[in-house]
């Protein structure tokens, strides 16, 4: 590239992409709001088969209909996070708070996870330090957060691993910790996992699943409602991340 | 037999809903303009409204919604919204909706709970 950049073209470069941006963000918005319709659309049909037509069927249409069922539910739960990307891009990030039990919600969040850290051989412990908190949270994202964290504590981890989930409160801030002793994050990439898109290396090289969404979203929430997220790492010897969050709503 | 009006433009939703909700026991009035979903609310005097927001041209979800509600002869029935915007909750409910759903994220059984308990 030659010639001068004077800076009323450097304004418009900078207005260019900025309206990229977005447009590229109103894309992603629409196009995840038209894909909801036959996704919704696809969830109801399977749901209204009935169980005798189900049991009709060989084991391995049985299969086939079960692996439709859980595909969608896959697909419609990537096209929610890209939708609240999308909010997240455009600044306003997503919050629907209602009064809810922290120690409950995030214990129904280890429950869901149990099987699945079994196959691997990977076993969960939760120790709260608190027997009840009730605080003002979106339950929704807030277990979308947890299942998140403990997902990948399960899924980067060696047969024989653990994974510790704590919660505490200290003042008005309710701390939670998810410890593992995994494959841990290499030094030099611990500032990139929480982009967007972003894997590391060695997550990578596992062949397990996973956008790279994850962790950019539970920053994302955490930040936007008033908390912080600490990442602590050693490659070979496991991670732990640390939420802090305002308590709020308490009588 | 309690009366539900569907205001919905896609055929397969409609047909869906339809039949989750008679295999339960209502009885159905498809709409599938929001223009028709307001002159049958005003006419049929539904025991509850299902109503999407988006409409192809003409009026939409919201506009029905808030004519029904400045309307003293419908403004008591209650309208749940069942949409895929997830970024007009608070508008749908300011408006007067009794609740909001969005549709890839509600199962048959939460709808008819939902139907259950405001129709």
């Amino acid at each position: 590239m030659c010639g001068i950049i004077t800076p009323m073209a450097d304004a418009n470069l900078d207005g260019q992409t900025e309206t990229l941006a977005k447009l590229k963000d109103e894309f992603v918005a629409l196009a995840a709001h038209e894909l909801r319709g036959p996704l919704a659309v696809i969830s109801w049909s399977i749901e209204l088969i009935s169980k005798e037509d189900i049991a009709r069927l060989s084991p391995m249409g049985q299969e086939k209909i079960k692996n439709i069922f859980e595909s969608n539910k896959q697909m419609i739960s990537l096209v929610n996070d890209l939708l609240d990307v999308a909010h997240i891009d455009e600044g306003k990030v997503p919050y629907e708070p209602a009064l809810a039990e922290v120690v409950s919600v995030i214990l129904k969040v280890v429950e869901t996870e149990e099987p699945i850290a079994a196959e691997k051989e990977v076993k969960i412990t939760f120790n709260p330090e608190v027997s009840e908190l009730t605080m003002m949270l979106d339950v929704k994202r807030f277990t979308a957060v947890m299942a998140n964290l403990l997902e990948n504590a399960v899924k980067y981890n060696r047969p024989g691993g653990v994974a510790n989930v704590t919660c505490k409160r200290e003042g008005d801030r309710l701390l939670v910790s998810v410890a593992d002793n995994g494959i841990g994050i290499p030094l030099d990439e611990q500032e990139l996992v929480w982009k967007k898109f972003n894997r590391a290396s060695n997550a990578i090289k596992t062949g397990a699943r996973g956008t790279g969404l994850g962790l950019y979203m539970v920053r994302a929430y955490i930040v936007g409602w008033g908390g912080k997220v600490e990442l602590e790492s050693r490659e070979n010897e496991g991670t732990t991340v640390r939420l802090e969050l305002p308590i709020q709503g308490q009588a | 037999m309690k009366k539900i009006l569907i205001v919905e433009d896609d055929p397969k939703v409609q047909q869906i809903y339809g039949e989750a909700l008679r295999a339960s026991g209502y009885s159905i009035l498809p709409a599938l303009k929001a223009e028709l979903g307001l002159k049958m609310v005003r006419e049929e005097k539904p025991d509850m409204v299902l109503l999407d927001i988006m409409f192809p041209g003409g009026m939409n979800g919201f506009d029905l919604l808030e004519q029904m509600m400045r309307d003293e002869t419908v403004n008591k029935i209650p309208v749940v919204v069942l949409t895929n915007l997830d970024s007009e909750r608070k508008v749908a409910m300011d408006i007067g909706a009794k609740d909001y759903l969005v549709k890839a994220n509600t199962s048959i059984e939460q709808l008819l709970a939902k139907v259950s308990q405001y129709a």
